[in-house]
């Protein structure tokens, strides 16, 4: 048994998190979700709105700023397995509709020609899309495809911090022709994403229902801490604990934890009394349905 | 309904595909070069994904006819499986795929005739032996079949070998490729049951028992063999009430000469798949009940086992000759 030690709540800043290349691209997101600048000077400028628990970071272009800002904003703002990591931006295209917002599905990389398939789709707000990522600019596109410069690196490596179904990739196409391509501006950048933020909100309020169940699946509550820290659980127990916790709320979702805990008097009784009550119930009994 | 397909290259040209796609007119189609591209990757989230799982059209390549995991199978000499589909439509809670794969899309592998060959060349090699094919142990074999079709390819080749046995292993009631074509009489058609309550609360998406026992009804009606599967069998409260009234429920219905045999089995888990699955169902009461852990498996261990197997045989015994009945254990 280890005496004294602390179990500390651990309480992530971020639901959501936004990687997002340019400035232009994330001022609608920043004025729409009321993000504050955490960081601005850091080497990835980053914002956020605690009450939404949503974060913004600037990547800067390419694949090696979106890798290197999403570990950076990952370990400055202490995501969490739940957090829906979701990359906005504009995309090349030779068909589609400038403006047009499209959910990518498969990411392709072109320099190597690994694929990448991110995020739970979200067919019925927005069509479905493949991307090619490329590490320069081209005017030479394909028909069936959009084209950026950070998509296949965000894919990889956001679903690392959380999983590939809370990977999410945006895209708004913002040139279909060489021509349009020399006259992408600011300006243009900023209308464009503005131009969609009724249906991204959508999309993020359908995101948060998913990350707010992966939350109840895999956080610790809190009152697990308070028990944690009342008595003097070792390592060993504290994982004991909070199995035998997890397979007890599973069966009583509405009892007090804490008043269940009053008889105990040391960490192993309260391992004891949740096992216990489990062996006295049996699967299907009416009160609990 | 499936929104996207995701097809492999070499097979987009093919007949069945091309039929496939046809059903799904409005589905986004992207093309792949393998399925193991997508399917299991690192880092998917498989309760996710089953909430919308995509279709994923391939072609297998080998190892299209497996021998049965011990604990698997009936009385035959050989026993062998094979799986045209990984993932199932239905979500049970217990299902050991859930565990299997990180992956709940549907793989649907079209090349249905390198299926039947490879059948056909175990049935060559011995001809002399009992065999039993079995369908439905990656997917439900029937759940799917408006789309695929497999089942219907795949019936007339075991109508001209009389002696091989396959068995369909399903919840569908779907009965449509069974009930347009004679009976085959060396097809089982094996529903698996359970309690009624229990399967309310476990057997997300799929027909209630009841509509499963009229639609094993029917088919024995029609001259097909029935196979009834008690598995697994669910340590709960009142089981044997519960297990007792399953029981009559089905000889009331089905003429006991229909019935071909009877298999149960207890639930078990390999322990990693077992670790997996309550990672991702933490919140399922079904696994918060005290089980025992050996060496390889989890289960509610042996005492209950036994006790609700022979419950379970005494019950079937009252109606059904026992040497029909069978037991499956998989890690005896």
């Amino acid at each position: 048994m280890v005496r004294g030690r602390t179990y500390n709540f651990s309480d992530t800043k971020c639901d959501i998190c936004w990687v997002v290349a340019l400035r232009a691209e994330a001022k609608p997101l920043i004025s729409k979700f009321d993000l504050e600048p955490l960081s601005e000077k850091s080497i990835f400028p980053i914002y956020e709105n605690k009450k939404i628990r949503q974060v913004l970071v600037i990547s800067g272009v390419g694949q090696l700023n979106s890798a290197a800002a999403i570990a950076f904003v990952a370990g400055k703002c202490n995501t969490a397995p739940w957090t829906a990591w979701i990359n906005i931006g504009i995309a090349g295209s030779c068909g589609g509709s400038l403006g047009d917002l499209l959910q990518v599905i498969k990411v392709t990389n072109h320099r190597n020609s690994k694929s990448s398939f991110p995020g739970f789709r979200f067919s019925q707000f927005v069509p479905l899309a493949q991307l090619e990522t490329l590490d320069a600019p081209s005017a030479s596109y394909k028909a069936d495809r959009l084209y950026d410069m950070e998509g296949a690196a965000f894919a990889e490596i956001a679903s690392r911090f959380s999983s590939n179904e809370l990977t999410f990739i945006f895209k708004i196409i913002s040139d279909t022709t060489r021509s349009e391509l020399s006259q992408i501006k600011g300006v243009n950048v900023e209308k464009l994403v503005d131009h969609n933020i009724d249906i991204i909100e959508l999309l993020v309020k359908d995101i948060g229902e998913l990350v707010d169940d992966e939350k109840k699946r895999l956080e610790i509550p809190k009152e697990v801490y308070t028990i944690l820290n009342q008595y003097h659980f070792s390592v060993t127990r504290s994982r004991q604990l909070i199995q035998s916790y997890r397979r007890w709320r599973a069966v009583f979702p509405d009892k007090s934890f804490r008043d269940l805990c009053t008889k105990a008097r040391t960490a192993k009784d309260v391992i004891t009394i949740l096992e216990e009550t489990l062996s006295s119930t049996s699967f299907g009994e009416e009160s609990q349905w | 309904m499936v929104d996207t397909i995701f097809v492999e290259e070499e097979i987009v040209g093919f007949l069945r595909t091309q039929e496939i796609l046809s059903k799904f007119p409005r589905a986004k189609l992207l093309k792949i070069e393998r399925y193991q591209e997508i399917f299991n990757r690192r880092n998917q989230n498989f309760r996710i994904q089953k909430r919308q799982p995509a279709l994923i059209l391939a072609k297998k390549y080998n190892n299209f006819v497996l021998p049965t995991p011990d604990g698997f199978g009936l009385a035959s000499q050989k026993n062998f499986y094979f799986s045209h589909m990984y993932n199932c439509i239905y979500d049970c809670r217990y299902c050991f795929l859930q565990g299997l794969y990180s992956s709940a899309n549907y793989v649907l592998f079209v090349n249905y005739d390198d299926f039947h060959a490879a059948i056909e060349e175990k049935i060559k090699s011995s001809p002399e032996e009992k065999m039993t094919f079995f369908s439905g142990y990656d997917c439900d074999s029937l759940a799917f079949e408006k789309i695929s079709g497999f089942v219907a390819s795949t019936i007339p080749l075991f109508r001209s070998h009389p002696k091989v046995e396959l068995e369909l292993r399903t919840k569908s009631v779907q009965l449509e490729p069974l009930l347009s074509c004679k009976p085959v009489k060396n097809c089982i058609i094996a529903f698996s049951l359970m309690p009624e309550g229990l399967a309310k609360q476990l057997d997300n998406k799929t027909p209630s028992v009841s509509r499963r026992i009229a639609a094993l009804g029917r088919l024995a009606d029609e001259g097909w063999p029935i196979g009834l599967r008690f598995d697994p069998l669910i340590y709960s409260e009142s089981w044997k009430d519960r297990y007792k009234e399953l029981v009559r429920s089905v000889v009331n219905r089905i003429p006991v000469d229909a019935i071909h045999s009877v298999s149960y089995g207890p639930l078990r888990y390999p322990k990693k798949m077992f670790g997996d699955i309550i990672k991702l169902y933490p919140d399922e009461s079904l696994f918060s009940y005290p089980m025992e852990a050996n060496q390889n498996f989890v289960s509610y261990g042996q005492e209950v086992e036994k006790k609700m197997s022979d419950y379970l045989i005494n019950e079937l015994s009252k109606y059904i000759n026992s040497e029909k009945l069978f037991q499956c254990v998989i890690g005896d």
